[in-house]
């Protein structure tokens, strides 16, 4: 299997030498490389990457700044000489980070989690083709950050998203952080085979329906795994029903 | 005053008004404990006024109850003086002043409690010889009075003596700690860990890709780092070593940085010998590329100038960009240059940080005086 790789670092010795240290591994293989995060952006949205390395102080913007723009994140090993205490804030375990200067053992462990990863995502989801350019698989990983806390959540794991102001709260397992992208903009990346939008404030993962009821004025009631409840409006109950019956 | 009453007033009573507010259980204490000693030291010298008249045979119910009269007395004025006392801070006065303050007192509150007692003799026997009262009665009947007074005088002003020195004390250990919480500081900031291990990154991919030049820099980095050792044994340095150790940090984020940075040092050399704090230069080159060229994706320029003017060292680092100032957090990096150039200069050295929007820089400069 092959590791479509790309390396984010504003230095050039560090691109230089995590090249070095990844010339070790026959199945990564480096598409590009980026100094800043404008460059990385571009060059994520052209070569669709498996992973990125990515450090975190850059000009301008940060590593963070980056996953935090991008639709879609691909697998992240960050790489920082002294900011591991930052991607300690994060709330799941779907990211590695090194140390500067990497130590070569310690890289191989991170190469060796990221193709048990992506071997488990393309057994499962095999032939899952996005449906919108930048679209969103089920197996997709997003990134959030909501304040301190950031979060790397595989979109099938998400159960509800709601609207609430301008921005999207994403529930998943017990954790419900705010996600700054409006709900209305999420819709169209989502893969309509998982996520429906039961009404104007909320779109629900069809995986996690355990029980519909009519409710009043023809209206239906849905409830989720572990009991949320939610209406699903009049106008939508239709297209509803006809996506269920498939 | 008794003898007894020093214990209870050592260690327990204080003067300082300002305290009653702050703590209040502690002044609570303190307040008894004069009171205590007021009381008690007014009521031994009734108590002993009387075993000497009766020892004497001159004891009298009236002479008893006029002695008995005095102890109020005696606590009124003498509150009364400590009120004063306190309220124009006089126990603040240099030493030689309160010594000046207290003998005017004691005679003060002698001759108050000299009239006071005629009075009360007037008041309980109902006449009073006035002939009797010559000028040597006068100061007979002064000195008798001081002897108490001195006592009374003599341990309220040592006391407060005694607390005073005490807080100079605990306010001298406590600059001292903040001296050393600077150094501790400048410690870590000088070994700026982000610096640090992107050196060694950088060092670490020249070993395979230009050997000879990551020995260099190997070199400039122990350097770097003996210096950053060693520099708080001295106080100040020649100009001519901070420069030596400012090329050394340019140089190794220069291998860092390539194209990124560039930088210029124009130095009058007169300027070289100027004695300046250590590691201020070089702080000073860290602010401007951690600001200036880690910030930017292009980079930008540092430029480091020193001349002479007007008996005055001037330093200047200059980088590009722009400085905004954070009302939040004030750098401490800049706060503790700030610091450091009041210990060791009183307040004639100047430090400020200013915009050049026309050329789109920010320049850090320092003046610092000759010793």
């Amino acid at each position: 299997m092959e590791i479509r790789t790309l390396l984010i670092d504003d230095e050039d010795l560090a691109r230089q030498e995590m090249r070095h240290l990844l010339g070790a591994f026959s199945e990564i293989r480096i598409l590009d490389e980026a100094a800043d995060v404008t460059d990385a952006l571009a060059k994520i949205r052209r070569h669709q990457p498996d992973l990125i390395f990515l450090d975190i102080n850059m000009p301008g913007k940060s590593g963070f700044d980056l996953l935090a723009e991008l639709e879609e994140s691909p697998r992240v090993v960050f790489v920082t000489a002294y900011d591991e205490f930052a991607v300690r804030a994060f709330e799941t375990n779907a990211l590695d980070y090194l140390l500067k200067p990497v130590r070569p053992e310690r890289l191989e462990k991170a190469v060796a989690a990221v193709r048990e990863a992506l071997s488990a995502q393309s057994a499962q989801w095999a032939g899952a083709v996005p449906t919108q350019p930048y679209g969103l698989r089920p197996d997709s990983l997003v990134f959030i950050k909501d304040g301190e806390k950031c979060y790397f959540v595989r979109l099938s794991d998400i159960f509800l998203f709601e609207s609430e102001d301008n921005y999207v709260r994403v529930y998943f397992g017990t954790e419900k952080p705010l996600h700054r992208k409006s709900l209305n903009l999420l819709i169209e990346k989502l893969p309509p085979e998982l996520f429906f939008r039961a009404n104007r404030q909320q779109i629900i993962n069809l995986a996690y329906i355990t029980d519909i009821e009519p409710f009043f004025h023809g209206t239906l009631r849905v409830t989720l795994r572990g009991g949320i409840r939610m209406e699903i409006s009049v106008r939508r109950a239709g297209e509803f029903k006809e996506r269920l019956s498939l | 005053m008794a003898a007894g009453c020093v214990e209870a007033h050592t260690g327990r009573y204080g003067f300082q008004s300002s305290n009653l507010t702050n703590n209040m259980h502690r002044s609570f204490s303190k307040r008894q404990a004069y009171w205590f000693c007021q009381i008690f030291g007014w009521v031994t010298f009734v108590l002993y006024e009387i075993v000497n008249l009766l020892g004497l045979g001159f004891f009298t119910w009236e002479g008893a109850l006029i002695m008995a009269l005095v102890a109020p007395l005696g606590i009124g004025i003498t509150h009364v003086y400590r009120i004063v006392l306190l309220r124009w801070r006089f126990l603040e006065l240099p030493f030689p002043q309160m010594a000046l303050l207290g003998l005017a007192a004691v005679f003060g509150l002698s001759f108050v409690l000299f009239v006071g007692t005629t009075f009360l003799s007037w008041g309980v026997q109902g006449s009073v010889n006035w002939s009797e009262i010559t000028l040597n009665y006068l100061f007979m009947s002064l000195l008798n009075w001081s002897r108490y007074v001195f006592v009374w005088v003599l341990i309220y002003h040592l006391y407060s003596l005694m607390e005073r020195i005490n807080r100079t004390q605990i306010e001298y250990l406590d600059s001292e700690n903040q001296l050393k919480n600077v150094e501790l500081q400048n410690l870590k900031a000088q070994l700026n860990p982000h610096f640090l291990f992107n050196a060694l990154n950088s060092i670490k991919a020249l070993t395979h890709s230009d050997p000879k030049r990551a020995g260099d820099a190997v070199m400039l980095l122990s350097d770097l780092l003996r210096y950053s050792l060693n520099y708080e044994k001295q106080t100040l340095v020649p100009l001519a070593d901070e420069l030596a150790v400012t090329r050394d940090y340019l140089a190794l984020e220069k291998i860092r940085f390539n194209q990124r940075l560039e930088y210029t040092l124009d130095i009058e050399p007169a300027a070289e010998k100027w004695l300046v704090p250590p590691i201020l230069l070089v702080t000073l080159a860290e602010n401007a590329i951690k600001h200036g060229i880690a910030q930017s994706v292009q980079g930008g320029v540092v430029q480091i100038r020193a001349h002479l003017e007007n008996d005055q060292l001037r330093l200047e680092v200059c980088n590009t960009g722009h400085f905004l100032p954070h009302p939040d957090r004030q750098g401490i990096g800049l706060a503790n240059i700030r610091r450091r150039l009041d210990m060791l200069f009183g307040g004639k050295a100047v430090f400020n940080l200013n915009n050049n929007n026309q050329q789109d820089t920010v320049t850090a400069a320092v003046q610092i005086p000759a010793l």
